[in-house]
């Protein structure tokens, strides 16, 4: 009978666990986790915040389908040393186990940049289930929320607090938002939407310290201006968590390295998920732990499956508003392009020398499928340039 | 044929679709999906699915 030791519960390590099981009925599995909730839907953390679901609703395997498999699910308890050379791990606990096949899984925790008072109360970073509740406890007591980083991610936590009735000031380095999915004025365009969401916007912007006696009261920005607000929100990226890793000597560069059937530089040690690195890339998101989890698990079952890389959907929802944005982008608006804008939505297709190079559609979707056809064919479209800056375009005509 | 969307994430499974990716040919009912399937977006089980 083989061991299973996996550490780290969520998108890599939950999907393996249950790669394994399908695998192997018979092995013990034993799964460490630094977080009390078993494996989630990290994405919607922003609903809960927002007040519209509740835990059990984004749960994907809860306690009952860990006990139902007989494996053994340590929450709350992580992995404290690893013992490679005699294959053993150390719990918190102080217990030890041994393994024949040991996953990393140990994810990524939130980055929070050097700026002077993060450790006043009511200064966050939202990465796990504890972290939206408390996030949630403090929008109860507060109307001012303040969100340094304007990606993405932060946006979306941004969103959640807006629905729950705060107002959310953004404080953004760039000068815009979004920069690599977004040209300027689909990226203005945008900004107004969310304005009136109840956002406002701090661009080119940069935070100097986080005032406040005990808890936070304000925000110092280096150009001088001063935002009131009860809560701050750091959204300014994640880093692997490597120390495991380091501890036992494996090979690490941006992440741990892993070669395409995600072994690490030592037999029997793999790993998955946001702390890796696979040709070059750190992937961070949350398709690429799935299968990379899927992956580790078939091969440390004795299966043979190899991890090929994952492509990043150019197509995301920001704020509850689609946004699908594919090839040349035209950030700077130099290049021929046939833009629509109307209430709520933007499109913007983009000509390199007659043909299709590139489009964005934010709040709108018709037209994206015909448009990625003839951007993979290359399609000359110079005869529909004006046609396609009207609302109504039959874009059945770029297919033909 | 009808569409089934996961209670998870929002993903709607389209039989006329399939997930080719995961070997769901094009065509394939949700009830003839095998159970060991899972959302290629989230994760979820098949049982929390929905009919839309």
């Amino acid at each position: 009978m083989k061991n299973y030791i996996i550490i780290g519960n969520g998108a890599a390590g939950a999907t393996a666990a249950r790669k394994i099981r399908e695998a192997d009925s018979e092995g013990s599995i034993t799964i460490f986790s630094a977080e009390g909730d078993p494996f989630y839907y990290r994405p919607r953390l922003p609903d809960f915040i927002a007040g519209i679901v509740e835990l059990p609703k984004i749960t994907l395997q809860n306690s009952d389908w860990y006990a139902s498999r007989q494996i053994d699910l340590h929450l709350g308890e992580m992995a404290a040393e690893i013992d490679s050379s005699a294959r053993e791990v150390r719990s918190e606990k102080g217990e030890v186990f041994g393994y024949d096949a040991l996953l990393l899984a140990t994810g990524a925790r939130s980055f929070i940049p050097p700026v002077p008072g993060t450790d006043k109360d009511g200064v966050y970073a939202l990465r796990t289930f504890d972290d939206a509740r408390s996030i949630a406890a403090q929008a109860e007591k507060v109307e001012n929320a303040i969100l340094i980083g304007g990606g993405l991610l932060g946006l979306e936590a941004g969103y959640g607090l807006t629905r729950r009735g705060l107002k959310v000031k953004v404080v953004e380095f760039f000068d815009r938002l979004l920069p690599r999915q977004m040209d300027l004025a689909g990226a203005f365009k945008l900004q107004k939407m969310l304005e009136e969401m109840g956002f406002s916007f701090y661009l080119g912007a940069r935070a100097k310290e986080i005032i406040g006696e005990k808890a936070v009261e304000r925000l110092a920005l280096e150009d001088g201006r001063v935002l009131e607000g009860g809560l701050v929100l750091f959204s300014a990226g994640i880093r692997p968590n490597l120390d495991l890793a380091q501890q036992i000597g494996l090979e690490v560069d941006k992440g741990v390295k892993v070669d395409n059937r995600l072994m690490t530089s030592q037999e029997g040690v793999w790993a998955a998920g946001d702390l890796i690195e696979h040709n070059g890339r750190v992937y961070g998101i949350w398709p690429a732990a799935l299968a990379q989890g899927e992956v580790a698990g078939t091969n440390m079952a004795g299966g043979e499956a190899l991890y090929q890389g994952t492509l990043m959907s150019n197509s995301l929802k920001v704020v509850g508003v689609n946004l699908t944005s594919a090839g040349e982008i035209d950030p700077e608006g130099k290049l021929p392009s046939a833009v629509f804008e109307a209430e709520g939505g933007y499109r913007k297709i983009v000509l390199v020398e007659g043909r299709m190079a590139g489009y964005i559609f934010l709040g709108l979707t018709r037209g994206i499928k015909e448009c990625q056809a003839a951007l993979e064919q290359e399609t000359d479209v110079s005869s529909f340039l004006e046609e396609m800056k009207e609302g109504e375009f039959d874009f059945s005509k770029l297919i033909q | 044929m009808e569409n089934y969307v996961c209670t998870v994430c929002g993903y709607i499974y389209d039989p006329a679709e399939g997930d080719p990716d995961n070997g769901i040919e094009p065509g394939t009912k949700f009830e003839d999906i095998s159970d060991d399937w899972t959302c290629p977006v989230c994760g979820a089980s098949k049982d929390q699915f929905e009919k839309e």
